[in-house]
Parts: structure tokens; sequence; C-alpha cells
């Protein structure tokens, strides 16, 4: 609204007309009916005086048509407009958030606010700021106009006097109602969120149900969370009855009716004054339903927007270092000097060390393998060196260079990475490997698949590249995604390339293409793979043993055999397991 | 892959019924169930409301008939503000009774509907929900309870809008047939009205949604994969794909928030052009020696012509929603409805506690007709036993375990477990005494000890920690950021998939079934915490019945019977050294799906072999081969086994 002032003036000034338009209709309405009583008393036909009043009441109701087009066309613009860009922009800044906000805020919750919330502060503007203006821009103006029956004619202001009294007492007692019912219409709409979520959670994972032969549980579960919807759907229900601003009006217009009426038999006042007093109150009888409705959306517009806004103010730890290092050398050593890290917790406590005092030295160029159970801290280095994260204390040393000072662009630029569970979009085959390099050509994507042992069942699916993923239950097996990880990888041509091989139980085929597609993403760049593959401990010039946020050991596979009982612990379990084969004899004296 | 869509993002998708109308609207009335009195009562208070409400207009035309009658005197006046006032007061208590009073019995009925339904749901065959999305699922619940709700308040407000329009007509016929015929203007132009929204209306408004729908997808799937647009840096992509979205979906919104603006005035000015005329009409009609009307009941009907025509429009509109109440009440129907297949049988029994063992006896099923997953199964596990089925990707190694947690019946034949019929086992003990780790675990959303403690909720929080200590998971569990308090949100997107399976299987363990069925329940785990969970499994369930479906050498080696499928039918059983001796699949599937797994040298060979394999499958897929399940290798081990 601030971004259009002249516009959001210019329609505010038009709704007031059109609430103008409605209520002088009736005014006329009272002319049109004294001029009827000259006309009966007189014995006359219809005098053109009256014709005319009825066409001015015509007019009134087509110019009232076409303002109110024009105020609903210039309301619907602004808010509109603002609902697409506040939208936009609130992803944005969500999706430039690090990681840390990612892993902590619920992505449901997210969606809600960007769809729900934005939507109902949208709502508060238009429809309901524009009917609170004209429903209050009624009231305003009958109210000038009653008083100005009296005024008009020089007498005391009774009239006056009881707007004066009812229209504050109407609109403090609607206000009121608003006040009463928006935390109640707000609890109730969280419960019905959480309806929603215990019940979707429920069916996605009903064979975990089934299987614990959980039904009865979850049933009572669900009733307790019903049972308190019920008793907020009922309390929200019953603020509703006994509206007293209706009341009211009727007070106001009995007592408008009596003064009015006693003024006619005095032969102060010509009757249709009394119809104007009347047919003026009816109209505000008739904004009377929409107006707590709508007070009640602009106060819960109020909430939307405060969440929307708790969202956007989240401090992210993570920044663009202002004097950002340039002309980095990614081939060069990769150090950990003193590095710990932690994640942020949702709570106030803050958790473990994921990573404690870690010292290491990568060289440039070598091809590293990295070990350790769940929780060891493996995927919190890939993270740190992608700088999705800054460590907590101590810093990460590329090439000399503090990646904490490198944009993250920059970095993420530089450094590749192939998760464990490969993240496809719901987009073509082509549009999925293209993901790595703008504007990559179709020849880049095939080269890439074909160098990531992709082509083969690329070529083998219905529509090729085209395949959408994801589409008519179109799966691709943990094997295929991999490849395609590697081919988007292989286009983006990172100087470091991180990869997290934890994919097991593959049948020699597919062993087979990987193990060939890896060979080809590794050359000619340093690499760090979380892996359990026999032959890339074999194959790497490093292997990092982690356990428990700290290195256990670091060497190549023959020394770390020799010298640490960690790895050949770790070794002996490697699936193959020499325990029933005699072919590896490395394995046996450990 | 990221979940798209809100729940009922398209719930206003036309709907075709199934049922008469009749049907519906009886068992609408029919769910009222025990509140159909309080219901009934209501509609009758809101009926006495309108009778007010509809004369009190009356009140005020005689007060302006009065008032120009020579000679009148206040006091005539008084009683009559007092009768409109006394009108007032009474329609306003009754409707406000009425309202109090129905706010708690639709809410009332709302939450019995959603508490049948859900439980009617939570029980229905798992072929139901593998035939629905979860979202679909969930709006049974939400959003057509809710929506059948509203067409009980059209129902009640039917009557009283009903009232209000005749009543309004025949006062308006009293006064003057003239004035009522002239009333009747408004009827065409509240046809057109819901014409205009029935057609052009109904379009706009489902296309916004679909619009919204489509940005709201976007903006999931761009949330479930912002770390790989991030590593990326494709930020600036997916925002410009969201922004094309974005500004379809305004483009609709506008249209649709035009034909919203377009009703409003077309009513208000309507309202007030019909004054005119009646004035006009009216005005005619009082004037003359002998006038039809007064003027009081001119200005009467310059009121009465606004009460003709909002609820008549509201009668109409209601129409529409009431339609789609009705859907509402089809689709709760189908759920409410349908029995579920697998249930307990009459005269089931629990589990004996010396039953164990597992028996198939000719056992055929297939998900959809046509299809037979499995082939007349014949098998036997002896109690105690350790079994592992194998067989390539589609063989039906997952069907076993879901026959025998009973999630499907089969078409065919018998599954016993120590000789009773798994039909005749109650499902509460069935379930009790036999779990099954899941090849997709899935996780709540809840805390890490919450999630464990499903298994059995009686478990304490030792007992809960002991159990992962043994596999292996306390170590991670408690470098969480909260330990065993850490919230897992989104099926566990904040822990490895490793971990999530880690969880899901103290889950399990916990719950120390007497039969335990392992799905390839360590596929995402490294090989050091598998190797910790198989001697937790080797402790716990050393002496238990145990069937494995296997994706690992290890796990093979252990068992003392190996059943070995292909394509829904078991064609080899026996122990490892048996079937290598035998020389058939089990031994072409070894060299190919397992044998890799060992040290070094073996793959070397088994890549040669893959090799060949590979060859092969391109020479046939060069020919017809296109088939879109990929390279399993079902006919390469079958080459391998020819050779052999």
């Amino acid at each position: 609204m601030r971004r259009y002032p002249g516009l959001t003036l210019f329609a505010v000034g038009l709704a007031l007309f059109a609430s103008l338009l409605t209520i002088l209709s009736s005014w006329v309405l009272g002319d049109a009916v004294d001029e009827l009583k000259f006309i009966v008393d007189n014995g006359l036909e219809l005098t053109p005086e009256f014709v005319g009043l009825c066409w001015l009441i015509l007019a009134f109701a087509l110019l009232l048509f076409v303002t109110y087009i024009v105020v609903g066309f210039a309301f619907a613009i602004m808010t509109l407009r603002w609902e697409r860009d506040a939208r936009q922009e609130f992803f944005e800044v969500i999706q430039n958030n690090s990681m840390t906000f990612h892993d902590q805020v619920d992505s449901k919750q997210m969606l809600a606010v960007a769809m729900q919330d934005i939507r109902w502060v949208r709502f508060s503007l238009n429809p309901a700021l524009r009917n609170i203006i004209m429903a209050i821009g009624s009231l305003i103006i009958a109210s000038v106009l009653l008083a100005w029956i009296d005024i008009s004619q020089g007498l005391f202001p009774i009239l006056g006097i009881i707007v004066a009294i009812g229209s504050p007492l109407y609109l403090f007692f609607a206000y009121r109602y608003a006040v009463a019912i928006e935390p109640v219409r707000r609890v109730r709409s969280e419960q019905n969120e959480k309806l929603t979520a215990v019940s979707q959670e429920v069916f996605r994972g009903i064979e975990v149900v089934r299987a614990f032969g959980a039904e009865d549980l979850e049933s009572s579960k669900f009733r307790k969370v019903s049972k308190e919807y019920e008793r907020l759907l009922t309390k929200e229900g019953r603020l509703a009855a006994f509206y007293i601003p209706n009341l009211i009006l009727t007070a106001t217009t009995a007592a408008a009716f009596l003064y009015c009426a006693n003024q006619v038999i005095s032969g102060v006042f010509p009757v249709g004054t009394l119809v104007k007093a009347i047919a003026l109150l009816a109209v505000v009888d008739g904004f009377s339903h929409i107006l707590p409705r709508f007070l009640l959306v602009i106060r819960g517009g109020h909430v939307n927007a405060q969440r929307i806004v708790d969202i956007l103010d989240w401090a992210d730890p993570l920044n663009d270092p202002d004097s950002p290092v340039k002309n980095i050398n990614w081939t060069g050593d990769i150090v950990l000097d003193n590095v710990s890290f932690r994640y942020a917790s949702g709570g106030v406590d803050e958790g473990p060390y994921a990573l404690r005092n870690l010292s290491l030295t990568i060289p440039g160029g070598s091809r590293v393998a990295l070990i350790g159970g769940p929780g060891s801290g493996k995927s919190t280095i890939l993270k740190l060196l992608l700088r999705l994260y800054d460590p907590t204390d101590g810093k990460i040393l590329i090439g000399g260079s503090d990646l904490g000072r490198v944009r993250t662009k920059d970095a993420r630029a530089a450094v590749g990475l192939v998760e464990q569970n490969v993240f496809l979009f719901r987009r073509s085959v082509k549009d999925n490997i293209a993901f790595g390099k703008v504007n990559a050509t179709m020849d880049d994507v095939v080269t890439a698949a074909t160098r990531a042992q992709a082509i083969e069942f690329i070529n083998e699916l219905d529509e090729k590249y085209d395949t959408v993923i994801g589409e008519r239950g179109m799966t691709l097996s943990g094997g295929q995604r991999q490849r395609l990880a590697i081919a988007r990888t292989l286009l983006q041509d990172p100087k470091i390339l991180l990869l997290d091989d934890s994919v097991s139980a593959i049948d020699a085929r597919t062993e087979f293409h990987l193990r060939k597609a890896l060979d080809e993403v590794m050359t000619g760049r340093t690499s760090i793979t979380v892996t359990q593959r026999l032959r890339t401990l074999l194959e790497a010039d490093m292997v990092i043993i982690m356990d428990k946020g700290m290195v256990a050991a670091v060497g190549s596979h023959e020394e770390l055999l020799r010298s640490s009982e960690h790895y050949k612990r770790i070794y002996r379990r490697l699936p193959g397991a020499e325990r029933y084969f005699d072919r590896d004899a490395v394995g046996r004296d450990a | 892959m990221a979940r798209h869509g809100g729940p009922g993002a398209l719930a206003a998708e036309k709907h075709v019924r199934s049922r008469p109308l009749g049907v519906l609207i009886r068992s609408m009335f029919g769910y009222l169930g025990r509140f159909r009195r309080i219901i009934y009562l209501g509609a009758c208070l809101s009926v006495i409301a309108t009778i007010f409400m509809a004369i009190d207009p009356l009140v005020l035309s005689w007060g302006i008939d009065l008032v120009l009658e020579p000679g009148t005197e206040m006091d005539g006046i008084i009683l009559l503000a007092l009768l409109y006032t006394g009108l007032k007061i009474a329609s306003w208590i009754f409707g406000s009774i009425n309202t109090w009073i129905l706010s708690g019995a639709q809410a009332g009925f709302v939450q019995s509907l959603q508490q049948d339904v859900y439980d009617r749901l939570i029980r229905a065959d798992l072929s139901y929900h593998k035939g629905e999305q979860s979202g679909d699922v969930t709006s049974r619940v939400t959003s057509d309870t809710d929506s059948l709700a509203m067409g009980i308040q059209i129902i009640i407000d039917l009557a009283s809008q009903v009232l209000l329009v005749i009543a309004t007509f025949i006062l308006m016929w009293m006064a003057s047939p003239f004035v009522a015929m002239a009333a009747l203007v408004v009827i065409p132009v509240v046809i057109s009205i819901v014409v205009l929204f029935g057609t052009v209306g109904q379009r706009i408004m489902l296309a916004t949604q679909r619009a919204a729908g489509k940005v709201s997808g976007q903006i999931a799937e761009n949330l479930g994969g912002v770390h790989v647009a991030k590593a990326f840096n494709r930020e600036k992509e997916t925002a410009a794909i969201l922004s094309e979205l974005n500004q379809e979906s305004y483009r609709h919104g506008f249209n649709f928030m035009m034909l919203m603006t377009i009703m409003q005035p077309m009513v208000r000015a309507t309202g007030i052009a019909v004054m005119s005329l009646i004035l006009f009409v009216g005005g005619g009609l009082a004037i003359g020696n002998d006038p039809a009307l007064t003027l009081g009941q001119v200005f009467l009907g310059t009121i009465l012509i606004q009460r003709f025509f909002h609820p008549l429009l509201m009668l109409s509109m209601n129409a529409t929603m009431f339609q789609a109440s009705l859907a509402s009440m089809d689709r709760l129907m189908d759920v409410l409805e349908t029995e579920p297949t697998v249930k307990d049988t009459e005269g089931a029994v629990p589990l004996r506690p010396d039953s164990d063992g597992i028996e198939f006896e000719g056992v055929s099923f297939s998900y959809m007709e046509g299809a037979e997953v499995l082939k007349d199964v014949d098998f036997r596990i002896g109690p105690g036993e350790m079994v592992a089925v194998v067989g390539h990707t589609g063989a039906g190694k997952s069907t076993i375990a879901a026959l025998l947690n009973r999630f499907y019946d089969p078409q065919k034949g018998n599954i016993k477990i120590g000789g009773q019929d798994l039909r005749d086992i109650t499902l509460d003990s069935l379930h009790d005494n036999l779990a099954l780790i899941a090849q997709e675990p899935y996780l709540f959303d809840g805390t890490v000890m919450e999630n464990i403690r499903y298994g059995r909720p009686t478990a304490t929080d030792d007992e809960v920690v002991a159990m992962s200590k043994l596999i292996g998971a306390h170590e991670f569990i408690d470098v969480l950021p909260d330990g065993y308090s850490s919230i897992i949100i989104e099926e566990g997107k904040n822990l490895s998939a490793g971990q999530v399976q880690m969880i899901s299987i103290a889950r399990t363990m916990l719950a120390k079934p007497r039969i335990l069925i392992l799905d390839e329940a360590t596929s995402r785990l490294d090989a050091y915490s598998e190797s910790l969970v198989q001697d937790a499994q080797d402790k716990l369930f050393s002496k238990r019945t145990t069937v494995v479906i296997a994706h690992r050498l290890t796990t093979i080696a252990n068992a003392s019977k190996i059943l070995v499928f292909e394509k829904g039918s078991l064609v080899e059983q026996g122990s490892h050294d048996e079937l290598m001796e035998l020389g058939g699949r089990y031994k072409a599937l070894y060299n190919t799906y397992y044998s890799h797994q060992s040290a070094g040298e073996i793959s070397d060979e088994a890549v040669k072999t893959a090799q060949e394999e590979m060859a092969k499958v391109e020479k046939m897929s060069q020919g017809k081969l296109g088939s879109q399940k990929g390279p399993m290798m079902g006919h390469g081990g079958q080459a391998q086994h020819d050779k052999n």
C-alpha cells in the first residue's frame, strides 16, 4: 500500500464516495415520500418532481455500481500485487538463509506462512479493510446527516445526540466482539492445523501404526486433539450469539422513530424526515453483519503479519564477508585448524559439539576417504567445506585462505557435493543434470551423463532425457540417482569434490558402473569421500577415521592396518567379511 | 521427493457423485445421530426468530400511517415503538439461543464424525491407503467433515430463509399484488448472478486454486531441495521459476477477485434500483381518489423488497455450496460403508504362547487383479529358526513380510503361525508378537525418545537408552542438539538416512517381538553400525523365529535356511553350502549380487562377470527391452547361471 500512496488515497476516497451514494439514496427516498404526500394531499397526478426523484435514485444505483467496481479494481491491483511480491520476497529471503535455519524450521510451517499467512494479511487489506472503510464511512455519514436534520431547522440536535451516543457504543461493542473472538479463532485454526498434521502423519506411516497394533493408541490421540477442536469451535460459535451491537441499533432506531414521529405529529417535521431517519438506520443495519467479521480479519491479519516478520527477522549466523578474499587457490591444501562445531538447537540450550578441536591437513589433489559411524562428524566436515555453516571455533584454510572470508557463492562454485540421499527435482532428467551448470547445452548434458555411466539407463527410460522424475510413479533406484548426481556435479566441474557415498547393497553391474563414474569424477581434483567401499579405501591417498567428532586416526590403508586398532576393527567388519571367505588374509590377523 | 500442494489443494475439483440425491440427504440426517433433537430444536428457534423478524417493518409502516392520521396521540406511537423494540429483542434472543445451541451441537457433530471417519480409515485395508495420497485421505477427516457440517447449517438456514422469502412476499401481496409482482423483477437478477458464478465463476475459481496449488508445490519442492540449490549456486534460478508461477497465480487471483468485486455492487446497486422501482409503482398506486396503498405501505414496499431479494440470493448461492456438501457426504459414505476385509474374524483367538514357526501353504497373492506377485508359495520355518529370503527386485520378497503382518490376506492358500491360521488370530495379538523393520523407515514428528518408545509404550527412558546403546545408536543420539529430546521433523530431514534407520530398528527391537521380520533393515547403515545391529540381533533374537530379507552377504551366511525367490515363485531353498552345491539360481545370484561385497580381488572377478552381462543386456535392450524398470539384472543372473 505504501508503494502506491496516490492510488491508495484515490481508492479510499472513492470507497467513501460509494458509501455516500448508498446513504444519499435513502435520503432521497425521504424526499420522494414528502413529494408523494404533497401529491396525495392535493389529489394530483405523479409530478415530474416525483418521477425525477425516482430516476435520481436509479442514477445513484448505476453510479454506485461503477464506483464500486473502480474501487474494487484499485484495491485488487494494490493488494494482490502486494501478496504476489510479499510471497516472492519471503521465499527469496528464507532461501538465502543458511542451512542452520533450514535444519531448525519445518518446511511445512514455512510453506504455511508463505501461502496462508501472507494470504490472510492480504485478506485483511482486501476485502476486510475495504469493507470496513465503507461500513464506518456509512455510519459516520449517516450520523452526520441525522444530526443535520435538527440543525438545519435550527432545533436542538436531539437526533444528533441519539446517534452520538448510539454510534460509538455500537462501534465499541463491535470492536469488543472482534477482540474477544480473535484469539479464539486463532487458537482454533492452529488446532485445525494440528488436527490435519496428526492425521496426515498417521496415514503416511499407516504401516508402522498397523505393524505395532497401535490403532487404539492413535485413535485416542486423535480424540484428544479433535475434542479440543470441538471445544474451541463451540466457544467461537457461542461468542457470536447475543451480539450486543444489534440491540444498540434497535434502541437507536426506536428512539429516532419516537422522536421523529413526535416531531411529525407536532408538525415540525414532514413525514419524509421520519422515513429518512428510519432508512438511514436501515443502511447502517445492512453493514452491521459484515463489520464484526472484517474487524476480526483485520485483527487476525496483524497476528499473521507478526508470524511473517518473526521468520524474516531470523538473524543468520552465516554472512558473506564485507571484504571477501578473491583469487583463492582451490587446488591448494585444505587445512582444518582446531575446528569445533555444534549445530544450533531450536531450544535455548546449546547442543553438544559435532566436531571437537579438529586439526587436519589434506594435501591438494589427494583422494581422501572418510569413515566413521553415525554421529561421528563425517557429514559435518563436508557441510563445513561447502560453507553451509561456519565453524563455531577454529578455522578452515584452503590454499592458505580462510574459508570464512570467502563469499558463499565462490565457495559453492569451487566445491561440489554428491550427497547420500540424492535430491532430484520434479523436472526432466535433462534439467536435473543441467542443474550443475548455468546455460548447459544438450551436448554438455549428454557428455556428463556418458561420463557418469548414466546414459545407458537414461536411454531405457520412456522419454529418455525428457522423462520427468517423480511423475506417474517414475522412480529411480539409489544407484541411478547417484549417477545422475555425479553427472550433475561433473557439469559443475568443482575443484574440490565431496562425496557422500554410503550407498550399499548394489549389484555387481551397478557397482561396476559406479566405480567407473567415481573414477571419472575424482580425476584431477581434491576429493573427500565418505565411504565404506573397500576399493575406495584401498585407493585412497589418505584415510581419516572419525569418532565422536574427533579424528581417531589418519593414514593410508596399509599404515592404518598396521597402526590403528580402530581401523582394524572397522575393516574387519566391512562387508564381505573374511570370516566366511579366506581370500583376504589381511583382515584375519587383526 | 518434495511433497506437493497442501491437503485439498485441489479438493474443489469436480466430483462425480455416485449416489442419488435422496440417499445422500437422508444419510446426512442419519449421521446427525444423537445431535438430531438439538438440531431440530435449533431449527425451530430459528424459524421463530424469523417470524418476528419478518413483521418488524410492518410495525414501522403502521407508525408512518399513524402519524399521518390527524389527531394521533403519542400514546399510540409509543406503543408501536415498544412493539417494534419487543419484536426486535425477541428475534434477537431466539436467534442468539439458536446460535448458542447449534454451535455446540455442530461442533460435537463434526467431532464425532471426524472420529468415526478417522477410526474407520485407520483400520481400513492397506490396499486403500496404497491407492490414495495421504493428503487426500486426511482431507476426508478434515475438510469433508467440515463441508458436511456446512451442509447441515445450510439446511437449517434453508427453513428460515424460505420462510422469510414467503412471509415477505405475502406481506407485499397483502399490501398490494402489484407491488408483489413488481418485486419479482429481482428474480432475473438473482438468476444471472447465480449463473455467472456457477459457470464463469466456477471456472475462474478452479483455475485460481490450481495456480495457487502450483505456487505452493513449487515452494515445497524448492524448500526440500534448498541444500542442492545452495550447493550449485542456483538460488536465482529457483526464485525465477517461482516468480513465473507466482505471476500466473496473481493473474488468476485478480480475475477471481474482480468477479467477487463485481458481485457486491451488483447486489447493492440492484437493491437500490428496485427500491426506486417500488417507489415509482407504489407512488402510482398511492394516488387518486381511492388509493390502493397508504404512504406507510409504499415505504413498507421499499423495505420489504430488500428482505425478499437478499434471502432469495442467499438461497441460490447456498445451493451451490450444498452441492459441495453432498459430494463430501458421498466421499464420506465411501469410507464409512466400506468394511475392511482384513479384520478379526468371528471366533478369532489370540496367538497361543506356544505358537511359533511359520508355514506358507500354497499361497498366491496379487495387489492388483491379474498381476500375481506370489505364486503358489510353500515353505516352512521352524520355531527359533533364522531364515534369509533372497531374490531380485520384484521377486516378491517384501510381499512375504506384508502378508506375515497380515497387511493383506492372500487370495489363495494359508499362512500359519505354529499351526494357527493367521486369519483366526486376533490382529492385536498378532502385532504384539510379530514385528517388522520395514525397508523404508518411517518416523513420526516428535522426539527421538517418543519414536523409539512407539515400539513398546510402557518402556521406561532407561530401557530406551539401553536399547539404543545395544544397537550402537546411543552415540549419535547423545550428540544430537537435544539428545533424546531432539525433535524429529519431516520424517527425519534433520538426521542422516542411517540415523533414521537406526531409530526405526531400536523401535522394533524394543518391542521384543517373538517373531522378527527384517526387510533390508540395515541397507542404509555403514558396515560397522550394521555389524553392531547384527550383534544386537544375535543377542536378542537368536532363539526367536526371524525372517530376514537379505541384501548383504553376511546375513545370508548366518541363516540356517535360504529361500530363493524369482518372479513370485519359490525356486530353491536350503543352506548356503547346499545351494552353492546345487549350482542353480542361488549360485548365479550370489555371484552377481553378493560376492563382490567381499574383498577387492573377488570384486574384480564380479566386475568381469558384470561386464559380460552388461554387453548382453545392452544387446537385448537394443532389440526390444526398453523396460522402464531399468537395469535390474534378472536376465543377467539367468545368463550367468546358464553358463555355469
